[in-house]
């Protein structure tokens, strides 16, 4: 760790260097509460998805480990990456940003032409590469780009420009080509990390009030011009029995998964769902799976661990030490919060089924690989921010010192 | 205030976020926990603790897998332990077309691929044919169906076709599989088809005894419980639970499969002879207990496959049928036909026999004694109707003149009956006909036994009722009905409920129920028995010539009989005169002391003559001359025919008269050859030969078969005549009957016609000189 700097040292960390170096020269920790509550989310996530993967493994692949042996390699160098990444500077990111950008919108474009996987164009498939999901990178990019421009202009995000107009048209290029993929389920959750952001940026609050009401009247536009996608979707919503073996079909399977729990579970390995009863177990439905087998009670300790790791996150955000580190990590943390919400909302029938993944739970390499490197951001800034903290807490000390004339106790507490 | 110079005034560091910013960033959070999060818990807080028994019930519902396990059916066997009907394990093959695929190749357009598959279930098509032995349109025409998932190839095959069929499939992918069933096999074939029934497609009794006894034979099933994936695949390591099944029991019946083959025999050889139109029965019933020894209703059908029609010339009439409708209903009507047991099903005027109940009713009333005289003239007149003798049927010469009870009988005179009938009067006779059990179901474990029994009440009885009633012509019984009421004017008295199950086991051979005799009541008195015995005796009178029942008659056993020739009058009269008739014929033995009685009734023969006593009483004779000395009925020495035989002369008579002539000497006959006339017989007419002997007839050829002699010196003289026998020889001893053979009088290995007397030499070693 690093000593006591000298006054004269501090002097020159005042003048900020215009390139900031890859590693921090100074940093405090990682916040262990933050770094503790992720390690235990992946370490459950990752026995959550043997359990539920390995019947379906078994049957499609008729190998047990076809879904967890990748998912834990990943896991374990996603964590090595993550540690690195908490090393790095985030402000060295803030170069980068715009290049980000122009790489994603590539991708957005180059999707388009890749072959399908399930119907849809959302990856890029390469023949022995894994999958890439371009809407992942586009999350992040988009988090880096609009805290880049919101802490860049953050004297005037109170202003409908600044605030609303510049934001929303970095992002627009996202969405433009992110729906010919009818990726809808990216879109929305783009736009909740979007207005999440903003609202954490400063943007003046009567805009939300516009942004909620220009919102409400795009659900209904959607919702009456009847685009057969949606309304199936909504019909589903109502009456999730109604061609249990058609297209209710999922939801139906889930919520019988959810409610076979009871308060404590048929024990973990003992669902029987997940005997190719329930579509995508493995996927976006695990935590039907989790409910089945660990119960009511599980599913509480599993909300509290995202509820522990979003409070975390977002106290990061409020000790960052400026307000791009501040975005960077109600950004990374609106995104887990987000998908968290959503994917349990599906599960248990509150919102109709849209394709979001529980972050740590779901299977799929890349896309944890992903979330792991962003938790390493949220890491970064976390370190930037106990060194702040720091600071600060030294210059109360240093002005409680002046002010009393003499020093209570000679050495500054460790 | 003045700074202090030893501590500089520190700088804050910059940057931060601030408080406003903060507050937004904590409220927003409060709001997405709270709310969001709150949310979320809310809801599985409905699902998973306030509705978990509706969802948990769903879920179980879809995932339980329910399996029922086939319980074995119980067997059937015969009164010596022999398998009438059992159970075997076979395969039915079943496949589901919509899950035929072919591998996509890279650049293949819809058309090719479609070809492929339509390639691939042909191959596969063509192969299973050849292993199921069926048509191969037959199953290319199922799998070609590619929208069906289920369609039978093939039912009830065995292991080895089972086996290839499921390698095959497993060899080259395709949807075939086998499910295991079981089949309900009938060794004997068309054999006792009308008291056991068949089982219908699904393994359900539906037919005789299957039928009666289908809950007891039937078992019952077991469950097991286990989990199950969305395939519907046991869901393996589960713990599951099995409540086992109860295999079905077994009926041991009282019908022997000798007697049956015996009475199933003549019975089918009579009806071909006499081109017999409406089936013939033939039944044996122990006379004291009710017990049915054999059964047979000819023609009947193989309940191995009860569905097609099995007398050659009844499906040659379901092959002309015309058209697709007639076709259809006609095979509807023949299957009933075949499928019914007559005996119990069918009404019938019981005609002459009926005079047996009459007789029974008058003795036993004391209205009439069996010296009672009434004079025949050969017509008698009642109220308008004028009856016409059935002596005049049998001779030309018209009258009976005056007879007794023991002549009226052997006479079989109406005209003596009718007067008996007026003697007894309306009430009367309907009391004995009650008592006889003509107007309830015999209650023999049969099913679809006839309860509309249509008879004239005491009220109805008019006096040409009764006149026609006395003679067996006004009421509608069944067979059986009239042999049970029989067998109580012949056992002492004593109405016996019929049965054909002696006992019942369960699926181990343990004993569960008995069926002793069930005796329903006393109908008429020891002495009024006896004393009709006897004048059923004269009827037979051992077979001497002018006797009307001399056609049963088997010498060495004391036989008493019945004939009756019903007219079927509520049919339309024949074109020549006359009417269709029901020629039957009772007989029970010993006739002093009776055991048995065998009763044969042919419906609509067609021959010159149709008596009971012509046509009916031979296959009695028949049935007797072969189960009497197999059942051990006692023999009546006076008649017993000992030492040498002078062999009649049969050649030139019909087989089934020959074969009575030759019961008549004592002699037992072998046909070789088809029913018609005899051409040769050996040994020939005026041999003389030991007692017991076995005559061969020809019905086809006049040349001898023959057959070579196997030697016989040195083995035990019962071996020895076992081993002639088998060869189809007769056998004379010289010397005692017991010991040890030491010369035979044709040489081993000569070839000799079947039925040549053998004379061998025994030495009683043991025997006291």
């Amino acid at each position: 760790m690093a000593q006591p700097q000298p006054a004269a040292v501090r002097g020159t960390m005042r003048a900020k260097p215009r390139r900031p170096a890859f590693f921090y020269r100074h940093m405090g920790r990682v916040s262990p509460g933050v770094a503790g509550t992720l390690m235990i989310l992946l370490a459950f996530g990752l026995v959550m998805l043997f359990s539920a993967s390995y019947a379906t493994g078994y049957y499609r692949f008729g190998d047990s480990y076809h879904y967890i042996l990748p998912q834990a390699c990943y896991a374990l160098v996603g964590t090595a990456v993550m540690f690195f990444v908490s090393f790095v500077d985030y402000h060295w990111l803030r170069r980068w940003a715009w290049a980000l950008y122009l790489v994603t919108l590539l991708l957005l474009v180059v999707v388009l032409f890749m072959e399908p996987i399930h119907g849809h164009r959302r990856w890029i498939n390469i023949k022995h590469l894994p999958t890439v999901q371009v809407s992942e990178i586009a999350k992040f990019s988009m988090i880096l780009t609009v805290a880049h421009l919101m802490d860049k202009h953050r004297a005037r995000t109170r202003s409908f420009l600044y605030g609303v107009v510049m934001p929303v048209a970095a992002v627009l290029p996202f969405w433009i080509l992110i729906l010919p993929e009818t990726h809808y389920s990216a879109i929305i959750l783009t736009i909740c990390i979007l207005a999440t952001m903003m609202w954490a940026g400063g943007t003046g609050i009567g805009w939300f009030g516009l942004g909620i009401g220009g919102l409400g009247a795009a659900v209904a536009v959607v919702l009456a011009t009847g685009q057969d996608y949606v309304d199936q979707r909504f019909a589903i919503l109502r009456d999730p029995f109604a061609d249990v073996l058609g297209s209710t079909m999922q939801t139906a399977q889930s919520l019988y998964a959810v409610g076979s729990g009871g308060w404590f579970g048929l024990g973990i390995g003992n669902g029987m769902q997940k005997h190719l009863w329930l579509p995508e177990a493995t996927n976006d439905f695990i935590f039907s799976i989790l409910c089945e087998e660990l119960g009511f009670v599980g599913a509480m300790v599993c909300i509290l661990l995202f509820g522990a790791l979003i409070l975390q996150g977002i106290l990061i955000a409020v000790r960052a030490p400026d307000r791009f580190g501040m975005l960077l990590a109600v950004g990374i943390t609106a995104q887990i919060g987000w998908q968290v919400l959503f994917n349990i909302a599906v599960v248990t029938n509150t919102v109709p089924n849209t394709g979001i993944s529980l972050p740590f739970f779901s299977s799929g390499g890349t896309s944890l690989l992903m979330l792991l490197a962003q938790m390493g951001v949220l890491f970064s800034v976390s370190r930037a921010g106990n060194e702040y903290q720091e600071r600060l807490r030294r210059f109360a000390q240093q002005e409680r010192e002046r002010q009393g004339q003499e020093p209570p106790g000679g050495r500054p507490k460790g | 205030m003045p700074q202090k110079p030893a501590l500089s005034r520190p700088e804050r560091p910059e940057g931060g976020v601030p408080k406003n910013l903060r507050v937004r960033i904590w409220f927003m959070l409060g709001v997405f926990l709270l709310g969001g999060f709150g949310t979320l818990i809310f809801r599985l807080y409905s699902l998973q603790i306030r509705d978990f028994e509706t969802y948990r019930s769903r879920a179980a519902a879809q995932q339980l897998k329910d399996t029922s396990i086939k319980p074995a059916r119980g067997e059937i066997y015969d009164s010596e332990g022999r398998v009438l009907a059992r159970s075997t394990i076979v395969w039915d093959i079943t496949a589901d077309p919509s899950q035929f695929s072919v591998k996509p190749v890279e650049g293949e357009d819809e058309d090719a691929a479609g070809r492929r598959l339509l390639y691939q279930i042909q191959a596969v098509s063509g192969e299973l044919a050849e292993l199921l032995g069926i048509e191969y349109n037959e199953v290319y025409d199922k799998l070609s169906d590619t929208d069906s998932q289920y369609k039978v190839l093939a039912r009830r095959v065995d292991k080895p076709v089972a086996d290839a069929v499921k390698e095959y499939a497993a060899t080259v992918g395709a949807p075939v599989s086998a499910v295991q069933t079981t089949r309900r096999d009938y060794p004997y074939g068309a054999f006792m088809a009308s008291v056991l029934g068949f089982c219908d497609a699904d393994g359900a009794g539906f037919y005789g005894l299957e039928k009666y006894y289908d809950e007891l034979l039937a078992g019952t099933p077991g469950r097991t419980l286990s989990l199950r994936n969305a395939l519907g695949n046991e869901v393996a390591g589960e713990e599951e639970r099995t409540y086992p099944q109860v295999d079905g029991g077994r009926l041991v019946l009282t019908l022997n499969v000798d007697v049956q083959a015996a009475a199933e025999k003549y019975l089918e050889a009579a009806i071909k002879t006499h081109n017999v139109e409406q089936r013939g029965i033939a039944i044996v019933m122990d006379v004291n207990t009710g017990a049915v020894l054999a059964l047979a209703v000819k023609p009947d059908f193989d309940p191995n496959d009860p569905y097609a029609i099995y007398d050659p010339s009844l499906a040659a009439r379901l092959e002309e049928a015309e058209s697709g409708e007639e076709y259809t209903q006609l095979q509807g009507q023949l299957r009933e036909l075949q499928w019914k047991n007559k005996a119990i099903t069918d009404l019938y005027f019981p005609g002459s026999v009926f005079k047996l109940i009459t007789t029974a009713a008058a003795l036993d009333s004391g209205v009439c004694a069996a010296d009672t005289h009434f004079n025949c003239s050969g017509h008698f007149q009642v109220l308008d109707r004028e009856y016409s003798c059935a002596g005049t049927l049998t001779r030309s010469t018209t009258a009976h003149g005056w007879q007794d009870m023991a002549l009226g009988l052997r006479n079989s005179c109406n005209s003596y009956y009718i007067q008996v009938g007026q003697a007894l009067g309306a009430q009367r006779f309907f009391d004995y006909f009650n008592a006889f059990g003509f107007t309830e179901p015999t209650g023999i474990d049969l099913p679809s036994e006839q309860r509309g029994i249509l008879y004239y009440s005491a009220e109805n009885l008019r006096p040409v009722e009764l006149a026609s009633s006395s003679f067996g012509q006004a009421q509608k019984v069944t067979p059986l009905q009239m042999l049970t009421a029989a067998c109580a004017v012949v056992n002492g008295g004593y109405l016996v409920q019929p049965h054909v199950v002696s006992r019942i086991e369960d699926a181990d051979g343990n004993v569960m129920q008995e069926f002793a005799p069930v005796v329903k009541r006393q109908v008429i008195s020891e002495e009024v028995s006896a004393a009709i015995r006897g004048m059923m005796e004269g009827i037979v009178d051992n077979g001497a010539d002018g006797a009307p029942g001399r056609n049963a008659y088997v010498a060495g056993y004391n036989i008493g009989g019945k004939s009756g020739t019903s007219e079927k009058l509520d049919e339309p009269e024949l074109e020549g005169g006359g009417y269709r008739v029901a020629s039957s014929f009772l007989g029970v033995l010993p006739a002093n002391d009776p055991q048995i009685a065998v009763f044969v009734i042919l419906d609509e023969p067609n021959s010159g003559e149709n008596y009971g006593s012509l046509v009916s009483a031979p296959v009695v004779g028949n049935i007797i001359s072969e189960i009497a000395p197999y059942l051990g009925i006692e023999t009546d020495p006076a008649t017993l025919v000992t030492g040498s035989v002078k062999v009649p002369k049969v050649t030139e008579s019909e087989w089934s008269m020959a074969q009575v002539e030759l019961n008549k000497y004592g002699l037992y006959h072998r046909l070789v050859g088809g029913s018609g006339n005899v051409l040769h017989q050996y040994p020939t007419a005026g041999e003389e030969v030991p007692a017991g002997c076995t005559v061969y007839l020809y019905t086809e050829t006049e040349e001898d078969t023959l057959t070579p002699v196997p030697g016989v010196v040195g083995r035990d003289a019962g071996f020895a005549v076992q081993m002639l026998s088998a060869s189809s020889l007769n056998v004379r001893f010289v010397g005692p009957q017991t010991g040890t053979v030491t010369a035979q009088s044709i040489a081993e290995g000569a070839e000799v016609p079947l039925g040549t007397v053998v004379t061998l030499t025994v030495v009683d070693e043991t025997a006291p000189e």
